[in-house]
């Protein structure tokens, strides 16, 4: 081979894949090495075009595992929760926002009341200072300066207009905090809306979540008894779970008509997880009540339509 | 796909089924073994599932998937770092038929041909590699590939006129490139 080894390789690709233009398809075809290339690229390409063994029952199990790992944590936003958190995240940042505005003003009426008679205080400061520093004022000034004091309109007026700014400005304050308070809440929910995996999904998911005890895949098998020995043996501990407000959220509609046929309205939370039942591999869903009581339901993977409870038994 | 889209899971695992065996095929070629290559799809299939609200319909959703799937597959075999093993129980059997001699392109060892398919695309650099696999394995045209690989579609011409040089060198038992032979 020749250092124009791969523009001859460029060639006859272009060649094999049938763009090659007419010179260049009439020079390889009259070249006995073009052609003898050609042919050990053609072979080089079955080769890797030759078919691979599907292992579809493999294939099968990681489909399902996978599905079960990538959709725990929905990417479709529980909108309900998310307007809760919404709410007491904003409702926390303004009782904080609110105390320290509180404490600033406190601050600043102490202030005014030990140093005496500032008039740029807030609005109650202003008016226990305005008492304060009248009655000081009163018993060490003249009896004009006293007189003036509470005789002249304007000294009244400016204070009064003080305190009005001091309380509008009191109130501005408050204002702004809810303001900073409202758009940080928004920015995290912002945040919350925009997370699709790592952290934030884990951190989305602990809080919707209610009681998630399976794995997203079970160990195999042999019979639906086992699966429902397994299943006694993960809710053991339960007593009971926290509503969740959507507890149907990504059920199929054939297994929310069954699980509502048994426990009424009484379904507090929904746990779904995937298992191989003796090869078979089937979707098993937990509904429990507020009662504490397990209904068990189980379909194959891809087909909903015939789910069945197998627990408890039917009457 | 849009009910996949909205969280119905029995249309994505029908999504996902329809597509599975062609992005196990791609890892499979890329991967070189039928352990790391299902590891492979199933962390492809997972990165589909999560991604799968991303997919905005601009390009055709099989070219999507595989490059999900292309993407995937590297980052898991570079994160394993190794190369699949010839002496693997798997091969035995072909290992014993290449050691004898027999020739590595005796079209009736159908798994002899596949171990030297494997070693062969395991011996390529990656950055021919994945491309061979997409335009020869997987039937894409060059300007797929190149969204696929997000690489110039010269860049793809190029690489693939080379990889399958390099691999045709391999097969035929030049087992240097070309401009990597030396004289003895």
């Amino acid at each position: 081979m020749t250092d124009n080894t791969d523009a001859f390789d460029e060639l006859v690709s272009r060649y094999l894949d049938a763009e090659a233009t007419a010179d260049e398809i009439a020079r390889v075809e009259s070249d006995p090495a073009l052609l003898a290339r050609a042919d050990e690229v053609r072979a080089a390409m079955a080769a890797v075009a030759a078919p691979v063994d599907i292992p579809t029952a493999d294939l099968d199990r990681i489909r399902a595992a996978a599905i079960a790992a990538g959709t725990t944590t929905p990417a479709v936003t529980d909108l309900a929760a998310a307007r809760v958190r919404k709410l007491e995240r904003r409702n926390r940042f303004l009782a904080v926002a609110a105390a320290f505005v509180f404490i600033a003003v406190g601050f600043a009426a102490v202030q005014n009341l030990s140093t005496g008679g500032d008039d740029d205080e807030a609005t109650d400061a202003s008016a226990s200072s305005e008492s304060a520093s009248a009655s000081e004022m009163a018993d060490s000034a003249t009896a004009d300066e006293a007189l003036e004091m509470f005789t002249d309109d304007d000294d009244m007026a400016e204070e009064e207009a003080d305190g009005d700014m001091a309380e509008a400005t009191a109130e501005s304050d408050m204002a702004e905090a809810d303001d900073m308070a409202e758009e940080a809440a928004d920015e995290m929910l912002e945040e919350d809306l925009a997370t699709e995996d790592g952290g934030g999904d884990d951190a989305a998911a602990a809080e919707r979540a209610g009681i998630d005890v399976l794995p997203d895949q079970l160990e195999p098998v042999a019979s639906i008894d086992d699966l429902l020995v397994v299943i006694d043996e993960a809710y053991a501990d339960v007593v009971d779970a926290p509503f969740l407000g959507e507890p149907f959220f990504a059920v199929c509609s054939e297994v929310i008509d069954l699980i509502v046929e048994r426990q009424d309205d009484r379904t507090v939370n929904v746990e779904q997880a995937v298992v191989m039942v003796a090869d078979e591999l089937l979707n098993v869903i937990v509904a429990l009540d507020f009662a504490g009581q397990r209904l068990v339901i189980t379909h194959p993977i891809d087909d909903c339509a015939v789910s069945s409870v197998v627990s408890p038994e039917p009457p | 796909m849009k009910a996949a889209q909205r969280g119905d899971q029995r249309a994505l695992d029908a999504l996902l089924k329809k597509h599975q065996s062609r992005i196990y095929a791609i890892c499979r070629k890329l991967a070189g073994n039928d352990a790391d290559a299902l590891d492979a799809t199933q962390e492809a299939m997972i990165a589909i599932v999560k991604g799968l609200d991303r997919f905005d319909g601009r390009a055709a959703f099989t070219t999507w998937s595989y490059r999900v799937a292309t993407n995937a597959c590297l980052d898991e075999l570079r994160r394993r770092g190794r190369r699949p093993d010839p002496g693997l129980p798997e091969y035995e059997h072909a290992d014993d038929d290449y050691l004898g001699g027999r020739s590595p392109r005796d079209p009736g060892e159908t798994v002899s041909a596949q171990l030297d398919v494997d070693d062969a695309l395991n011996q390529l650099p990656e950055e021919f590699k994945a491309p061979v696999v997409l335009r020869d394995m997987a039937g894409l045209d060059y300007a797929e590939i190149a969204e696929v690989l997000d690489l110039a579609p010269g860049t793809v011409r190029s690489r693939i006129a080379r990889g399958r040089g390099r691999l045709a060198d391999i097969l035929a038992g030049n087992q240097n490139p070309p401009d990597e032979r030396q004289s003895t």
